[in-house]
């Protein structure tokens, strides 16, 4: 029951937000991380009960018409993405007070931030597929949101749109793989899934590849893998703690979590390793060589953020005891240094007031305890020694060595990295110590930050520092998750930073030196990679195409359907309605069907005529007043055929209805000028309405062959005196049995009661005042 | 009968909708009332006609003397009478309204009206 408890806390606290935000602007920051804080707490305080084994769980039925159920479960995987999702939370909500402390909107920020953190833990504790599903769009949702916070800024609404069109598109794809997952699985129960038989079922089921797919466009989108990575830096226009809570931290692992948590399902096969292996290595190394281009601090990080995941995304792809043990060593290693970066660039801007790189320099002078962060966080990117990036740089490079990917495999690792190092170097190293500072502001008025904004980056520094050197304090809960992911065998973690004399260590002596390399040469290297616009090609170009292709589209068909002329609104309606009952009758019935015409009265075939030549006249007249009489006497016909055919109430009501009609008529048209209007000629307008009539007239033919249906007609004639006690049957279904119809029916009347006598007085009204 | 009137019925669509297709909104009125009747007469034929009783019981009874006509069709109608009547009220105020202001009933010309961004 707490499980549910902690899942729904964050989407109760969004509310409260509003009102503490209104009682104190300055204090709402550090008030409400009290939230997330305290939601690590008590996920820490689950943490014994996970590594014995005994998962805290909940499986309530929500709509189960649907398959839908509220179902939580939380294994060692979901609560490291737990304590990472609250921990970085309590840090950003801290850091966003005084960040946007003087900023609009707030409350609304902080509202969506939270709903945002439930929306994660969701995804994160959801054991039902549908429920993961809801949740993931709630973070796509509120991403949306967050990355277009400054909604007056063109830049951020198109960034916005961009992430939405992206991951939301990614989203349906992932939905119908989920729908066919747990059509093939017989379960949408995630734990389930993973039954011997039920897992049988799914690989070698015929469907396994379209749900591979599905899933991966949902996760690939999501995490931002080459090609559709082209949301994540165009993000950055978000406020910058949301830049380094959704779109470092937590949401774009969304799609790393979600492949993880289904690799024992769909993982192992040939299809798998390729895709996920190939696709990781691309967007690796093109993250990595896109981040080095950049100037803008935030953009570094983010197409650095970009390699990272598709170094997790490679990991899964081999698939091996080891990888997953990288794996999920390396995303909290990144989780800490890219979270403190982030957060770094936020003060930077803060303070200094620019985020271009070239622009500062020797800011360790200013902002001593923001520099020594970024410093610490910069080197555990780089996988310096002996910072936690270290150890799990090491792990990476093990698990390519002996996976099937090989040396091939490392050595495209070892360029990743070695450009990252050298990204790490500008970001974290160059704006600190070297260069001079020729940003807007004079150096002298660079102040330190405030201590809210420098604790979050200080304290995931110093982290990544204290975990390098006692690695062992982390590896129960990591190998928990590996074991959560690749079972037992994987679940024997054991971290140490001293590896001794591997491979590995020479790999990583290999990066670390090419980067510095890269680095001092990097003013070439830099005008080289500028110079190519990587940035434009390919897929953004294809992002761009088919945007401007739907809205050359969108454009053209609103204009031709969306004309404006009602004469073509008309047309159109009654094209279709013709056509279809065309269509109709030419496949299901041929010509009407033969038989004798009917006997007709003479009287009948008398009012028939009159009513026909007066609706004639009604139409081709061109004098109102002709055209008025003309309509009465079809209604007074109409009112004839019902007193013949035992309908004496419709007789009565229409007359009375059809003399209304018709002063209402004279009344407005008495002063009304018609002039004739140059209108089209009638043969253009008058085949269309023959036919439709004739078409119409022609289904009717057929309706009159069917025997007629009676039940209804005795039932009401058999209860409408034993039940309603009234004689007069068509009365009764009125008041009584359809009473509601005519409840509905007296709305209508005095809604358009209303409406004329407004009508009427707004026209008197403007009289008076011309 | 049914049949004749089944081509009647044609006949009189076959008006409304002329009318609707032309440009003054005078006839597009009259074009709403022809579809009225029309569609009203489809109603009370399209369960068959009987030249029958009208659906009353008589003092006393429990249930009408057969042969009577169909009460639901009537109910039906009856409904739609009213409900045409409350249309037309509104939709005449608003074509009175529309030329007072715009000074046409040429529903081409209305178009005109419109602001470049809307047309």
């Amino acid at each position: 029951m707490s499980l549910s408890l902690a899942f729904l806390t964050s989407f109760a606290a969004a509310p409260l937000s509003l009102l503490i935000t209104r009682l104190s602007r300055r204090w709402s920051g550090g008030v409400l991380a009290a939230v997330p804080a305290g939601l690590m707490l008590w996920f820490a305080s689950r943490a014994p009960a996970v590594l014995r084994g005994e998962l805290p769980a909940i499986d309530m039925p929500w709509v189960p018409e649907l398959g839908l159920a509220f179902a939580l479960r939380l294994d060692g995987l979901s609560l490291l993405m737990a304590l990472l999702i609250t921990g970085m939370g309590a840090l950003v909500f801290l850091y966003a007070g005084r960040y946007l402390g003087q900023r609009r909107h707030l409350s609304r920020f902080y509202a969506w931030l939270f709903l945002f953190m439930g929306g994660m833990l969701g995804i994160v504790l959801a054991d039902d597929a549908l429920l993961l599903f809801i949740c993931w769009e709630v973070t796509t949702f509120s991403s949306f949101i967050l990355i277009g916070f400054e909604h007056k800024e063109e830049e951020a609404r198109e960034a916005a749109q961009r992430a939405l069109l992206i991951t939301a598109l990614g989203g349906q794809a992932l939905l119908v793989g989920l729908v066919l997952l747990g059509d093939v699985a017989g379960t949408l129960s995630l734990s389930r899934m993973l039954e011997p038989e039920r897992v049988e079922q799914v690989r070698g089921g015929s469907r396994y590849l379209p749900i591979l797919l599905l899933v991966l466009a949902g996760t690939f989108t999501k995490s931002a893998q080459v090609p559709f990575h082209t949301w994540l830096p165009g993000a950055m226009t978000a406020p910058t703690p949301v830049s380094a809570y959704l779109h470092a931290a937590t949401m774009v692992k969304a799609g790393v979590y979600l492949l993880a948590r289904l690799s024992p399902l769909l993982g192992g096969t040939a299809a798998w390793e390729w895709l996920l292996t190939g696709v990781g290595a691309v967007t690796m190394v093109s993250g990595a060589l896109l981040a080095l281009g950049h100037t803008d601090f935030k953009r570094l990080l983010a197409y650095a953020t970009v390699s990272v995941l598709g170094a997790l995304v490679l990991l899964l792809g081999q698939g091996t005891a080891h990888a997953v043990q990288a794996m999920v060593v390396f995303l909290t290693v990144h989780a800490l240094y890219k979270g403190a970066l982030f957060l770094v660039a936020g003060v930077v801007d803060h303070e200094a007031g620019t985020r271009e790189l070239p622009e500062v320099g020797g800011l360790l002078r200013r902002l001593p305890i923001t520099g020594a962060a970024a410093g610490a966080a910069a080197l555990s990117m780089m996988g310096v020694p002996p910072l936690f990036g270290f150890v799990g740089k090491e792990l990476v490079y093990e698990a390519c060595l002996e996976g099937p990917g090989g040396w091939p495999l490392a050595l495209t690792a070892a360029l990743g990295f070695s450009l990252m190092v050298a990204a790490a170097l500008r970001a974290g190293v160059r704006p600190f110590v070297g260069g001079s500072f020729r940003a807007g502001k004079p150096e002298a008025q660079v102040h330190e930050a405030p201590s809210s904004m420098w604790a979050g980056p200080a304290l995931l520094a110093t982290a990544g520092l204290a975990l390098g050197l006692a690695p062992k304090a982390l590896q129960p809960l990591l190998g928990a998750a590996a074991a959560a992911i690749g079972g037992a065998e994987a679940g024997h973690l054991e971290l140490k930073l001293w590896h001794g004399l591997t491979p590995a260590l020479g790999l990583s002596a290999a990066s670390l030196a090419a980067g510095g390399a890269l680095f001092a040469a990097r003013a070439p290297v830099l005008r080289g990679l500028q110079a190519l616009h990587l940035e434009r090609w390919g897929p953004e170009r294809l992002y761009q195409a088919s945007l401007e292709g739907l809205k050359r589209l969108a454009h053209a068909q609103t204009r031709v359907l969306q004309s404006g002329s009602l004469r073509r609104y008309l047309a159109v309606t009654l094209s279709t309605l013709g056509g279809l009952l065309a269509l109709t009758l030419a496949l299901r019935l041929r010509a009407p069907p033969p038989g004798p015409p009917g006997e007709i009265l003479l009287h009948e075939a008398a009012v028939l005529v009159l009513m026909l030549g007066a609706a004639v006249l009604a139409v081709t007249t061109r004098s109102v007043l002709t055209s008025l009489m003309a309509l009465g006497a079809v209604g007074l016909a109409e009112a004839l055929l019902y007193a013949f055919f035992g309908a004496p109430d419709l007789a009565m009501t229409q007359v009375v209805v059809q003399t209304l009609t018709v002063i209402l008529f004279a009344l407005i048209f008495s002063r009304f000028p018609v002039e004739p209007h140059e209108e089209r000629p009638r043969w253009r307008d008058a085949p269309l309405a023959l036919a439709v009539g004739g078409l119409l007239s022609w289904a009717l033919l057929h309706v009159a062959a069917v025997p007629p249906h009676t039940r209804i007609a005795q039932f009401y004639a058999t209860h409408s005196v034993p039940e309603a006690h009234g004689l007069n049957i068509v009365n009764v279904i009125l008041v009584d049995f359809r009473a509601f119809d005519t409840l509905g029916e007296v709305t209508v009347l005095a809604t358009s009661g209303v409406g004329v006598y407004l009508l009427f007085r707004t026209g008197a009204r403007q009289r008076r005042r011309t | 009968m049914e049949r004749y009137l089944a081509l009647s019925i044609g006949a009189l669509f076959t008006a409304g909708f002329y009318c609707l297709l032309r440009r003054s909104t005078v006839r597009l009125a009259l074009g709403i009332v022809l579809l009225g009747h029309a569609t009203n007469l489809l109603l009370f034929t399209v369960n068959g006609l009987q030249r029958a009783r009208p659906p009353l019981v008589p003092e006393g009874a429990e249930a009408p003397t057969p042969p009577f006509a169909d009460p639901l069709p009537q109910a039906f109608i009856l409904t739609a009478i009213v409900i045409t009547f409350g249309l037309l009220a509104l939709l005449l105020v608003l074509v009175h309204r529309t030329e007072q202001a715009v000074g046409t009933d040429d529903t081409q010309a209305l178009r005109a009206e419109l602001p470049d961004s809307e047309r």
